[in-house]
């Protein structure tokens, strides 16, 4: 029973106690044409055993304005009796903006009919999936409602947008076996010029080295170019919530990401293996790998995850580092909180190359905070606490990039490597 | 104007003419001028169809009780009904149902409202017209078969 079953069996029996109460036997013949409505709305509801309806779900991603639109669209065919009052509706989902179409719909079917509930939203990144749909179907007089859940299952997954970044020329510590572009530090099959050595029967002919052979009679002399291999390279993802800014619809993690996302893709792109680690509830780790398989496995990751305010993952320092291949590069992505330096003592230690991308949250905040002393004060105070946790880090050698999430990540990151060692002098 | 808003607008003011005439015989003016209030708070205001109903048929009980004709008063209450429910119907037209499904099951609902408020309201007034004296035994005794025919149909519709 719905409110207006409610409320005119309220007012049949209002009125019967009246005509009892007050011996007014018209009271009593007042009630009958209310409860010829109501048996009317009784024998016209519609019963479970007759209602045949089946739904069907279809969801649709395409890309605009820098978000992703989702429409969904929902047909519900009937092939029971037919229904000649029902509304459709299907739950919101949060934190999603509704741009076209309507959650809700009412309806009025046939048997062998089908209706229709279309809608599209709007959203930067996430993971959605739908298991059924409701329905509401009544008699003519919206009385007695029965209320359906049908299957109507979907999923979809919106991966952060991949923003377009140079590749890199990297010179790391140590690469692996198969080929890439990153220089080696050992002789082989490159483009570069190595070094001289002996010639070693087996070797081409046309690396052999003529003008040193012709100097030294009866010696033969192999020219060697550098080597060039992938790399090991991970990402550390700081997911926690106490370092993450919302503004309206968006927020700094959605930036960092974004540049994850984008980063990922980029050293994927150079054949290299990337591995993933975000740290936030539940922390996702992605084991190395090569490849458009391993950057699906990275966006699903993205997409799923939602910063925590989990307490035992506040502490950066317990990040299990472990799991990246020894000497690897590590790309750390985090705003930073106080005392988050303490992990960079660890990398180092376990012999990593790390580079830090930090998303500079005082710049992000800034158009929002208002202008007066205080918050000139506060403001000076956490950029200061900022540096300080910053230059902690840069004594570790440890490239930094205080990004400014309004300017595009590429460049920094170019100009970062550059600097160091990490990249190639090529 | 469209025919559910015509319907609409039809049956509150017959019902509170109905109700105003009755009060107007029986020179009860005050009744009278607040049943012309709720006709026009009915009017004006579309989302409190619900209140104008359960005040009209307060209103009907009232007259019932200061002596007005009860034919009146009961199809006062009746026609309140009928536009509390023509004007849910056009809350649920308006709801993004096409035009064609609209004109399809229209008509439909206007004669099973008209049936059921009909019989019922034909009912009421033969039961009005007729007097005949039952001793209360046997009239509790119809109640509590009523009751559980009532609940009987209940669970056969629902099971």
């Amino acid at each position: 029973m719905n409110s207006r079953a409610l409320t005119l069996v309220a007012v049949i029996f209002g009125l019967l106690l009246g005509a009892l109460l007050l011996h007014q036997g018209d009271l009593a013949w007042m009630t009958l044409p209310f409860l010829a409505y109501l048996g009317m709305g009784i024998l016209q509801a519609p019963t479970a055993g007759k209602i045949r309806l089946h739904a069907m779900r279809t969801v649709e991603t395409r890309r605009e304005q820098e978000r992703m639109a989702i429409s969904v669209n929902i047909t519900l065919g009937n092939q029971g009796v037919a229904l000649e009052r029902f509304s459709m509706f299907d739950d919101p989902r949060p934190g999603v903006q509704l741009v076209d179409g309507r959650l809700q719909q009412s309806a009025a079917l046939r048997s062998g009919e089908a209706a229709e509930l279309h809608y599209t939203f709007r959203t930067e990144r996430g993971s959605f999936a739908w298991e059924t749909f409701q329905v509401a179907a009544s008699d003519p007089f919206g009385l007695i409602e029965m209320r359906l859940s049908l299957p109507a299952a979907a999923a979809v997954q919106v991966p952060p947008e991949l923003r377009k970044i140079r590749p890199f020329l990297l010179r790391t510590q140590r690469t692996l076996t198969s080929a890439g572009s990153i220089p080696a530090r050992r002789g082989g099959s490159g483009t570069d010029f190595w070094g001289i050595r002996e010639y070693h029967p087996g070797d081409p002919l046309r690396r052999l080295d003529w003008r040193l052979t012709a100097r030294h009679p009866r010696q033969f002399f192999t020219k060697e170019f550098e080597l060039e291999a992938i790399a090991d390279i991970g990402l550390i993802l700081d997911a926690r919530e106490k370092t993450n800014l919302q503004q309206g619809e968006d927020s700094l993690f959605e930036h960092s990401a974004r540049a994850a996302a984008s980063l990922a893709e980029v050293f994927l792109r150079q054949s290299n293996r990337v591995s993933l680690l975000i740290w936030g509830d539940p922390m996702v780790s992605l084991f190395p790998g090569y490849g458009k398989v391993q950057l699906n496995r990275i966006l699903c990751a993205l997409a799923q995850v939602t910063p925590s305010s989990n307490s035992s993952l506040s502490n950066f320092h317990f990040v299990p580092i472990q799991m990246f291949s020894s000497h690897s590069l590590i790309l750390v992505i985090s705003p930073l909180a106080a005392n988050d330096w303490q992990l960079f003592p660890r990398l180092r230690a376990y012999g990593y190359q790390v580079l830090l991308i930090s998303p500079d949250p005082l710049d992000y905040a800034q158009s929002r905070l208002p202008v007066d002393r205080t918050s000139r004060l506060a403001s000076r105070l956490v950029r200061l606490e900022r540096q300080l946790e910053i230059s902690k880090i840069r004594q570790l050698w440890i490239p930094v990039i205080d990004w400014s999430v309004s300017q595009p990540l590429s460049p920094l990151v170019h100009q970062a490597l550059a600097q160091t060692h990490i990249q190639s002098k090529r | 104007m469209t025919l559910q808003r015509f319907l609409k607008w039809g049956t509150l003011t017959t019902g509170v003419v109905c109700l105003a005439t009755g009060y107007g015989l029986v020179g009860q003016w005050g009744l009278l001028a607040v049943a012309g209030l709720v006709w026009l708070a009915g009017m004006l205001a579309a989302g409190w169809s619900m209140v104008v109903f359960v005040v009209l048929v307060g209103l009907a009980t009232v007259g019932v009780c200061v002596g007005a004709w009860p034919i009146l008063m009961i199809l006062g209450a009746t026609l309140a009904l009928a536009s509390w429910d023509l004007a849910n119907w056009e809350d649920f037209v308006a709801d993004g149902l096409p035009a064609e499904t609209v004109a399809r099951f229209e008509w439909r609902h206007y004669t099973y409202l008209a049936l059921a408020l009909g019989s019922g309201l034909l009912v009421a007034i033969i039961g009005q017209l007729v007097s005949f004296q039952l001793p209360f035994g046997i009239l509790v005794l119809l109640a509590v078969l009523m009751l559980l025919g009532v609940d009987q149909m209940w669970r056969l519709v629902k099971g």
